[in-house]
């Protein structure tokens, strides 16, 4: 009988051990099991990242491709015809009589000024213009253009020290800025809007803000769609900046962008 | 807030059946304390394992029923009535494992209340339905060795529990947001 209850007791004490130890055991491995699938997430969403950064940037690429063979197309050929165009108007000004020689002029006039908008034309789209003069210049020249042919009042201020990005990334935060300026004539019905460029050591931040109508802006965790803003804001992804948009309806809309300095290459 | 709860209950609860523990009113005392534990508990697992069925509702109750008719018509601790919760218990907690191990997104389980919560009760239900069921036999229960050897395991046990319940605790402070 003591034997039997001396086994009985082992045989109590090494299952309730051995049920101990599996218990541990088991979470042990769970936690071993989990901690290796949470890395593979990680490791697939960095992935997934990479790829749609690559996408992404493919994409600019490409669109940068296309803009300056239109832009090399308006140079060279659209933009030659006018030239010609307008030289055989003024021959044929000399040699006309004078009410015919007025018109001729007139269309003349035309012409060149057609010539004229389309060097801008060409030169906002030509991608070796941009990252030569640099962004701030690029930017002054095309609000200049933006003055020329509306009533918008436009205030652009840069405080800091303004640095070189890379070629690749002055062009994509040049796009950025061209989209939101669009955004703001095309859609915002504003009458000012105020550009500011602040270079910090370690960042560079931009903030356009209109008094147009605005809308209703997204909360901070939902994606952005339409006009053009979630393009924006895949941009921004690409060079590791952050771009937020505040808005109201009868508001105006704040785009604030933030690049981090060290991050200049693409 | 549950976690609080229950700590405060089950610490009172051990308070009772270790001052009261051979008494006729402590066994009722910490029936009835067992009884608010399993209610908790049931709550804690609904909120853990976001169950809102109501087979989940039923199978509380059934067990809460039972545990009561337990307690009243028979003397001592509701030891059948508690394995049966004890069953329920690690089931849930199998649930929680298996959602969380085919679970799509990101979740760090060491940050996760949770999944301390869940390993406390799982280690501590296994080991006391194998002493409940022990207690079965004769042969077992006469055996004051064989007692004893269990009764430093369960603290053991109990170490590991209230350890891994306090983790989960501090976790979810720490981590609210």
């Amino acid at each position: 009988m003591v034997n039997f209850l001396s086994a009985l007791t082992q045989l109590f004490y090494f299952g309730s051990l051995l049920l101990l130890l599996l218990c541990a055991g088991f979470i042990f491995f769970f936690i071993v099991f989990h901690k290796n699938q949470t890395r593979l997430l990680l490791e697939k969403k960095d992935m997934q990242f990479e790829f749609t950064r690559q996408l992404l940037h493919s994409q600019l690429e490409i669109q940068e491709q296309t803009f300056k063979t239109v832009a090399q197309e308006i140079h060279d050929n659209v933009g030659q015809i006018l030239t010609l165009a307008k030289l055989n108007m003024s021959n044929l000004a000399a040699t006309a009589p004078a009410p015919l020689s007025g018109q001729i002029e007139n269309n003349k006039d035309l012409v060149a000024r057609a010539i004229q908008d389309l060097r801008s034309l060409a030169r906002g789209l030509n991608m070796d213009y941009i990252t030569e003069t640099g962004l701030i210049k690029a930017i002054e020249y095309q609000l200049e253009q933006i003055k020329k042919n509306s009533t918008l009042q436009i205030r652009f201020t840069v405080s800091g020290n303004p640095c070189q990005f890379s070629p690749q990334t002055e062009l994509i935060v040049y796009r950025m800025q061209q989209e939101i300026i669009n955004n703001v004539i095309k859609h915002a019905a504003a009458q000012h809007i105020d550009i500011s460029y602040n270079y910090t050591p370690g960042h560079f931040e931009s903030i356009v803000t209109d008094d147009g109508i605005g809308f209703a802006s997204h909360a901070a965790d939902q994606p952005i769609k339409g006009l053009g803003l979630g393009n924006l804001q895949s941009r921004a992804q690409v060079l590791g900046g952050r771009l937020t948009i505040t808005s109201s309806p009868g508001q105006g809309t704040s785009v604030h962008f933030v690049l981090p300095m060290d991050n200049k290459m693409i | 807030m549950l976690l609080t709860v229950l700590l405060v209950v089950t610490s009172a609860n051990e308070t009772w059946i270790t001052v009261l523990g051979h008494h006729k009113e402590g066994t009722l005392l910490y029936n009835l304390f067992s009884l608010i534990e399993i209610v908790v508990w049931g709550l804690i697992f609904r909120e853990i394992n976001k169950i809102n069925n109501n087979y989940f509702l039923a199978a509380l109750v059934v067990i809460l029923l039972a545990s009561v008719a337990e307690i009243v018509y028979r003397k001592g601790f509701h030891t059948y009535t508690y394995r049966l919760f004890s069953l329920f218990a690690i089931f849930n907690c199998a649930l929680y494992f298996y959602k969380l191990a085919t679970h799509k997104g990101i979740i760090y389980i060491g940050r996760n209340a949770a999944f301390w919560i869940v390993a406390g009760v799982v280690i501590f239900q296994t080991i006391f339905l194998f002493y409940l069921t022990a207690l079965d036999f004769s042969a077992f229960r006469h055996d004051k060795q064989a007692v004893q050897v269990f009764h430093e395991i369960i603290a053991v046990t109990n170490i590991c529990y209230y350890c891994l319940l306090l983790t989960g605790l501090l976790w979810s402070i720490f981590y609210r947001h």
